[in-house]
């Protein structure tokens, strides 16, 4: 029967097919919960009372006027373009790095620069207070041999957010690296061959053909690590800081947990929910179309 | 795209000053990166008093067992590690293989409203877990299925991470073999398995590994879902050792975080040689 | 390679099975059960709980009791606690931390305790088993016994007597009032170099805070409900306080895991802790450890916010109501106390324990820094709920106003921008 149907159709019956399970889980435990959420959004509940108060765009109206919200929004911001350093520019970096060493080093190499990868955050942000605490911890300790007056990592405003960022750099790099040296993998000899017959090698073989072959990597890097600057940094803030002090290192994934389980202001928590999730949505759309004209999906 | 040499085999013009310099800056990194770890065991074989009595010391100056022996005794560990594995390996496993059919829907076929599902798929990681995970609750346990692994796995199978990554890098792949592959008959199911999957071992591998961990250390959900202490999981269990109001009892707490750590390390490291000695052998048989 | 994968397959099918084999697990049920929800780890009082289950259901035979260890602390637990409202399947009894317990009394539906007074004869007499006051805690503004107050701590002062000899000064002698405090913090940065006195501090409550605000005759709510954060009571608390982080660098400006950390080696003099750490930090502490009791300013009134949680009964069923109030009373008799106080080294609240052979008068006489804990019972007064929808996050207004304070801002400005902030979050 389905040999009947023209192959376009067909094609487009088989690629359906194939998405289909994807769809299916986030229809049901994604989107589903989202409209949930995206209705509370124009209440006021506290999530055990039996009533909800309907009130329209207040929740909405309330955003443009919260003072802590607007930091967090600007400390996404700046959260996502220290991880970029650190989670994308850096690995990048190392991954090119690890060509140069010898193949026993560099497995070795491999092992030490993705074990903090396994490390979950919780414990992460446990290990890494420890090195922060300028009492006796190791940069403390660091600090103090050196003569420098002691930096309070964690409860200084200007520092609180630099820590966070460590730790999930920390984390996340190993990752990224992972995912290059994965994408090196598919690369084939035969190119790079190819590419020094025609002149280009060291510096240049990297700039102008390694990296293009690694950018559809890289570009999910990019929108993944937006992603990680976002939902990774919740953890240690909730650990270590609880977005303090005076809001100096929270972000708007705590500030929306905030609202909902602590502050128990459910429907004003959903209206950030909603409100960040559609920037987002825009921006990704934005960086995919400008993807298309920059990555080189090179069809070879 | 037979040749997959290790990228070091690339033969890649370099000075020896260059290379020293690389040395020096992944030996410095690694530090960086195991330090924080290496603390963590030698903390969990210091006896209590000793863990910050002593400023800096990485070597226990009398080394215990204790934590470890406590810790044995008071809790079924090898319970918690299978747990832990069953959980982690069944997110592994899903969201694999439904990563890597809609990476190759997504990437390989034309049909209706095709960009947008894919956004709305893509968009679906920056949704934080703590916006949905109370409605997805209230479902589990309408369905009655709460204090069940599949309660854990089944908001999960699908990943966001995965499709788009797997999207990547088939968009990549070259058409010719598929439809060399099609009209010698095979299915799309067999194209896929026997044809495509085998050259993106690589990325497979590091997806799994990577979703694999993630499995290994999520406790926001599962510390919801699953209230039976048959089912404690290792990053629930973990949080015991964290108490705010009555301090931590940090050789406890590193003790416990080492066995976590430790055999995730040992998996990744037995996982990665045999991924990385695939890349070097297996090319395509075309 | 074929047979790689279905080896894959075999392995997926087989993890399938025996992941729903898991699923469905049965268990029987002939007696009343009842699920009991608690914050107590395994490093604070998770074997009391499993011994006073045990007791429990030696002693009650027709109850089981299963008790369910929550993370995340009180603020983790009630989370799940609605969660499980709203999905209709609340546990029998569970522990409320008193920062919610307003909100529990207001939005949560629970079973009155008061309501078994018409059943209980001995309702009465239960109530007047605990030290005077402390049934005050589980009860409204109205004085409706709503809940059973389990656990109490209170903020004691812990120092390290080898710090203070080292320093000069006298370990058995320690600072009684915030000038003698303040003049000894300095005394061991002076002879040390170590930091002199850490507080507690937590980047979501103010519960020390409060202590200090009380004790020197301030209110962060007064007795109407208005917030009064600008007064010269309580802008002389943060004044000392900024003095000695800024001006005399006596005081580390670090969060408090850090301070318990550097104190525990042997780095910070002096700590105001909550008596509920007392048995991590005798374990973990290498020098020799004291307590005293938490300081006054000159001779006024100490007034300290007492830490910890009281029992609601969330049970819709009758019968499962009546069971979890038999094990509420067990969890706070002379029994249950004795067994919860050994444990965990929280302060016992049935009258006379303390003192009884038969109880806990040879752990007291054992564990002299217990004592000062138990010597400040008579001061603990409620830790202050913040009224209304937007309570919560008026206690935050407090905290950022001392994060910003310990960070250099002028205290008289902090304070007013927090007390205008607090009249329009709370009224």
């Amino acid at each position: 029967m389905i040999s009947k149907l023209s192959l376009k159709t067909r094609n487009s019956l088989k690629g359906l097919l194939l998405v289909s399970p994807a769809l299916f889980f986030f229809a049901v435990f994604v989107y589903r919960p989202l409209i949930h959420t995206a209705i509370l959004s124009f209440h006021d509940w506290n999530m055990v009372s039996p009533t909800r108060l309907f009130v329209g765009w207040d929740n909405y109206l309330e955003m443009l006027e919260n003072p802590a919200l607007g930091k967090a929004l600007q400390n996404s911001a700046l959260y996502a373009v220290w991880l970029i350093g650190i989670i994308i520019l850096l690995p990048i970096l190392t991954t090119a790095g690890m060509t140069y060493v010898h193949n026993r080093v560099r497995k070795m190499f491999r092992v030490t620069l993705f074990s903090p990868t396994v490390v979950s955050l919780g414990i992460a942000s446990v290990m890494w207070l420890w090195v922060f605490n300028p009492i006796g911890g190791l940069l403390g300790t660091i600090w103090e041999e050196l003569g420098l007056a002691p930096l309070n990592w964690l409860s200084s405003p200007k520092t609180a957010l630099v820590a966070i960022v460590i730790i999930v750099g920390w984390k996340a790099f190993g990752y990224n690296m992972l995912l290059l040296l994965a994408g090196l993998g598919g690369i084939s000899g035969e190119v790079i061959d190819a590419c020094k017959v025609d002149g280009a090698d060291g510096f240049g073989l990297w700039l102008y053909v390694i990296l293009p072959l690694l950018s559809p990597t890289i570009f999910f890097i990019l929108i993944s690590t937006l992603s990680m600057a976002t939902e990774y940094v919740f953890t240690p803030i909730h650990v270590l800081t609880g977005g303090g002090p005076v809001n100096a290192s929270t972000n708007i994934v705590f500030e929306i947990w905030r609202q909902a389980f602590r502050w128990f202001r459910v429907g004003y928590s959903s209206a950030i929910a909603i409100a960040v999730f559609l920037i987002f949505f825009v921006l990704m759309i934005f960086q995919m179309w400008l993807s298309e004209k920059v990555v080189s999906y090179d069809e070879r | 795209m037979n040749d997959r040499r290790e990228v070091g085999e690339w033969g890649i013009k370099s000075s020896p000053l260059t290379r020293v310099v690389w040395y020096i800056i992944l030996f410095l990194l690694s530090v960086i990166a195991v330090v924080p770890v290496i603390w963590m065991l030698s903390t969990s074989f210091k006896p209590s008093q000793e863990i910050f009595a002593a400023g800096i010391r990485f070597i226990p100056r009398r080394a215990t067992f204790s934590h470890f022996i406590r810790l044995w005794e008071s809790f079924p560990i090898p319970r918690i590690l299978y747990n832990t594995f069953i959980v982690a390996t069944a997110t592994t496993l899903a969201q694999t293989t439904i990563s890597v059919l809609a990476g190759y829907g997504f990437a390989r076929f034309r049909f209706p409203l095709r960009e947008p599902l894919f956004y709305l798929c893509a968009a679906t990681m920056f949704i934080p877990i703590q916006v949905i995970m109370v409605s997805n609750y209230l479902l589990m346990s309408a369905w009655d299925i709460l204090n069940t692994f599949f309660a854990v796995v089944a908001p999960q199978m699908a990943n966001a991470f995965g499709i788009f990554l797997m999207r990547q890098h088939l968009r990549t792949f070259p058409e010719e073999l598929i439809e060399a592959a099609r009209i010698d008959g095979a299915n799309e199911l067999r194209v896929l398995i026997q044809v495509v999957l085998p050259s993106l071992k690589s990325v497979i591998a590091a997806m799994a590994i990577l979703f694999f961990v993630n499995g290994w250390n999520q406790y926001v959900w599962p510390s919801l879902v699953l209230t039976e202490p048959e089912q404690m999981t290792l990053p629930i269990w973990l949080r015991q050792f964290m108490h705010a109001e009555g301090g931590s009892e940090w050789g406890m707490l590193m003790a416990a975080s080492s066995l976590g750590v430790i055999p995730a390390l040992i998996l990744y490291v037995l996982a990665h040689r045999q991924i990385m000695s695939t890349f070097a052998s297996t090319g395509l048989k075309g | 390679m074929r047979s790689v994968f279905v080896r894959t397959l075999v392995k997926q099918v087989f993890m399938l099975i025996l992941i729903l084999g898991l699923a469905f697990s049965v268990s029987a049920q002939d007696v009343v059960t009842i699920e009991y929800w608690h914050i107590n780890s395994a490093i604070l009082g998770a074997k009391a709980v499993e011994q006073s289950v045990a007791r429990f259901q030696e002693l009650n035979p027709n109850i089981k009791v299963i008790e369910r260890f929550q993370e995340g602390d009180y603020g983790g637990l009630l989370n799940n606690l609605q969660a499980a409202i709203a999905a209709g399947n609340p546990p029998a009894v569970a522990q409320v931390g008193y920062n919610f317990r307003l909100f529990a009394f207001e939005q949560l539906p629970h079973k009155l305790i008061a309501d078994f007074a018409a059943t209980d004869p001995d309702y009465a007499a239960y109530l007047e088993s605990f030290i005077e006051g402390i049934p005050g805690l589980g009860q409204d503004g109205t004085g409706l016994q709503r809940a059973i107050p389990l656990a109490i701590s209170v903020p004691v002062l812990y120092y390290n007597a080898d710090l203070f000899k080292a320093a000069g000064l006298d370990p058995d002698q320690p600072p009684r009032t915030w000038d003698e405090l303040r003049e000894a913090a300095l005394t061991i940065k002076r002879e040390t170099g170590e930091y002199g006195l850490g507080i507690q501090v937590q980047p979501n409550n103010n519960w020390l805070p409060q202590s200090m605000i009380e004790s020197n005759g301030g209110w962060i709510l007064d007795p109407q409900g208005l917030p009064q954060v600008s007064s010269p009571e309580v802008v002389e608390v943060y004044e000392l306080w900024q003095k000695m982080a800024i001006e005399d660098q006596s005081l580390p400006v670090v969060t408090d895991t850090e301070q318990e950390q550097a104190f525990m080696g042997g780095r910070l003099g002096m700590y105001l802790k909550t008596s509920a750490a007392m048995k991590t930090i005798s374990n973990q502490a290498a020098f020799d450890l004291r307590t005293g009791p938490f300081p006054s300013w000159g001779d006024k009134q100490r007034r300290l916010a007492s830490g910890g949680n009281a029992l609601f009964i969330f049970a819709k069923d009758e019968v499962q109501q009546q069971a979890a109030y038999e094990f509420i009373k067990f969890l706070t008799s002379k029994e249950g106390q004795t067994i919860w106080v050994l444990d965990t080294g929280y302060l016992p609240l049935a009258q006379g324990v303390q003192d009884d052979p038969k109880y806990l008068a040879d752990y007291f006489a054992e564990n002299p820094l217990t004592k000062a804990a138990l010597d400040q019972l008579p001061n603990a007064v409620a830790w202050l709920p913040f009224p209304g929808p937007r309570g919560f996050e008026a206690e935050q207004v407090l905290v950022e106003a001392r994060e910003a304070i310990l960070n250099g801002e002028p205290v008289q400005a902090a304070l007013e921008n927090a007390q205008s902030r607090l009249e329009r979050l709370l009224n």
